[in-house]
């Protein structure tokens, strides 16, 4: 077994923009639309409803999650926050090809189990 | 008897019936009295056998497993991965790679055999099998680590392999600080930390570990690294090299791999900086301090520029917040520093330097800050356990220790100059609760390890170094 890092990246990726999937120049009207519209599927059962995309990778929600959202994103004081944090570019120029060296770097060194003797 | 089988399982019973050595700190004892109630037993079957004229080929079966059980747990029944045979079998054949009571040796190849994620119950069974024992030396210690690699509980498995590596060869066997150096060293692969595999290593020859950190030496392009003919023959010589063979490859090709350069984006201004921090994060074992600084330090700079500036000016028109942009910005890098704090909690690669600035200068901060408080907490507690004479189960104890241990390593790992202001903070109440351990609970190799890690928190000129340098003298000397 290794030992998994925490997920950094779990509250960024939670975002009331990413959680709604609505833009971070979306009105006012379209955000209360987006939240509502996931709502009403999520109390319908739609699996749909409960896992999106987000430019960090995918989410769970629920509809508790949902309103934090839609709360979080009523008050321009936080929403302008949340703004900048939902404004993030992950196209990389570099860095692929040294990150599948560093995975194959893991993987020559990973150790199954048994346990290595001495 | 009725055959030999027969007799080797009588003579297997006898032993996980009756329990042999003592708890405490007697490898030496344990050893001299397995060899020689074996000897008994071996020259007394011997006899029987020349007298029943039994089939030699199954009477040297079983003597070889008799005398040499270590090799059969180690090749046949850890691979199998039989919690309760490894157990019973250590019980009833009184291996001696381990200078911990019986019950807690074998409650260690119990422990290694179990996978993670393994039954709670079973997981469970073997704690208090642990717990039950008056004293834990490394091999419990140790099991205490794969026990805690079973339920999934990585961070205190480390905390108990490091424990373990640091303790006093009286207290720990060389195979079993082996098995928790090659964890440790198997850890620091996986995220690419070759320097501490490096550290870790060097000085282990032969064994696969001191492989592992030649190769390192050539990864990093150390100048001691080894010739190409040399990882060869080191390569020959350490075991499982069909498995490390891709690494032995990797080391022969070469180059510096400890430093990959800071991923970079297409898009400017602060998404594109943001978007350096959100991959750097994706990808937490591969942070290097050097690479975060320069991706922080982008960020930085965005959030203090004009264009950036202007913007939140405008949106902020826009929304009709009645926040300022200053305190805006001021929430911006708060939460920057929250993003940041539990990265270098996590990463062993991170460490705090003097030229810090900024954003990650107060994240280093604040994460020292986290760690000194619960320091604080446990080191009141040790203080409060030691004026009552207060103390839990060695197990417990152990655990206590091990994660107060890792907080102080973190401690100093996120700042450096903060020995001296450790120590003193630690000072009193751990030296007091080792004291009471060692004279009071006879724990030594707990007390041991307590002193030790004070000395080297010590200034060398200071009184309390020459205390503590007597306190270690005491808690090695024969009971």
């Amino acid at each position: 077994m290794c030992l998994k890092h925490q997920d950094l990246l779990t509250r960024w990726r939670h975002n009331p923009f990413f959680v709604l999937e609505v833009a971070t120049g979306s009105t006012r009207v379209e955000i209360e639309r987006a939240a509502q519209k996931l709502l009403a599927l999520m109390a319908v059962g739609s699996p749909k409803a409960n896992r999106c995309e987000t430019p960090l990778g995918p989410i769970e929600r629920d509809a508790d999650q949902v309103r934090a959202a839609l709360a979080a994103l009523r008050d321009p004081n936080t929403r302008v926050v949340h703004e900048f944090w939902a404004n993030v570019s992950l196209e990389e120029a570099t860095g692929t090809s040294t990150e599948q060296g560093w995975e194959e770097g893991e993987r020559v060194a990973k150790v199954r189990e048994p346990w290595p003797r001495r | 008897m009725a055959s030999p089988l027969a007799f080797w399982l009588m003579i297997m019973l006898i032993h996980a019936m009756s329990g042999l050595a003592p708890e405490g700190d007697v490898r030496a004892r344990r050893a001299v009295r397995v060899v020689v109630v074996k000897a008994i037993f071996v020259t007394s079957g011997s006899l029987v056998q020349a007298r029943a004229g039994w089939g030699s080929p199954g009477f040297v079966l079983g003597l070889i497993i008799y005398l040499f059980p270590g090799f059969f747990l180690e090749r046949v029944i850890l691979p199998l991965r039989w919690p309760r045979v490894a157990y019973w079998f250590s019980r009833a054949t009184w291996p001696l790679s381990f200078s911990d009571s019986d019950q807690v040796g074998s409650c260690y190849y119990a422990a290694r055999a179990l996978g993670s994620g393994e039954n709670p119950r079973l997981v469970e069974k073997f704690e208090k099998a642990l717990a039950k024992g008056e004293r834990l030396h490394g091999a419990g210690v140790v099991a205490l680590g794969f026990l805690a690699v079973a339920r999934r509980e990585p961070e205190q498995a480390l905390q108990f392999f490091t424990v373990a590596q640091h303790l006093h060869e009286r207290f720990i066997s060389r195979s079993v600080r082996a098995v928790a150096r090659d964890y440790l060293v198997k850890e620091a692969m996986r995220t690419a930390d070759y320097r501490t595999a490096l550290e870790l290593g060097i000085d282990q020859q032969l064994r696969w570990s001191y492989f592992v950190a030649r190769a390192c030496q050539r990864l990093l392009d150390d100048p001691a690294a080894p010739s190409n003919l040399a990882l060869w023959f080191w390569w020959l010589l350490a075991p499982r090299r069909l498995r490390s063979y891709s690494l032995l490859q990797k080391a022969i090709q070469g180059g510096a791999r400890e430093n990959p350069p800071a991923p970079r984006t297409a898009r400017e201004g602060l998404p594109g900086a943001l978007g350096a921090l959100a991959s750097l994060l994706r990808r937490p074992k591969y942070v290097d301090t050097d690479g975060l600084k320069s991706v922080v330090a982008e960020v930085d700079r965005e959030l203090g520029s004009t264009r950036t500036l202007a913007s939140l000016e405008q949106r902020i028109l826009d929304l009709g917040a009645t926040a300022g942009a200053d305190a805006v910005l001021r929430r911006l890098r708060d939460e920057l520093v929250d993003c940041l704090v539990p990265l270098i909690e996590q990463s062993t690669r991170l460490r705090g330097t003097d030229d810090l600035e900024g954003t990650l200068a107060e994240a280093f901060l604040r994460a020292k800050g986290a760690a000194l408080r619960e320091l604080s907490t446990l080191r009141a507690d040790y203080g409060r356990r030691a004026d009552s004479e207060d103390t839990f189960d060695p197990a417990t104890e152990w655990a206590l220790w091990a994660k107060f241990r890792a907080l102080g390593e973190r401690v100093l790992r996120v700042d450096p100059s903060a020995e001296a202001a450790l120590f003193a903070e630690a000072f009193n109440p751990v030296l007091n609760f080792a004291v009471f351990q060692h004279n009071s609970r006879k724990q030594r190799a707990l007390a041991h390890s307590m002193y030790d890690w004070l000395h080297q928190l010590a200034d060398s000129k200071a009184p309390d170094s020459d205390l503590l340098s007597k306190n270690m003298r005491a808690a090695l000397s024969r009971p």
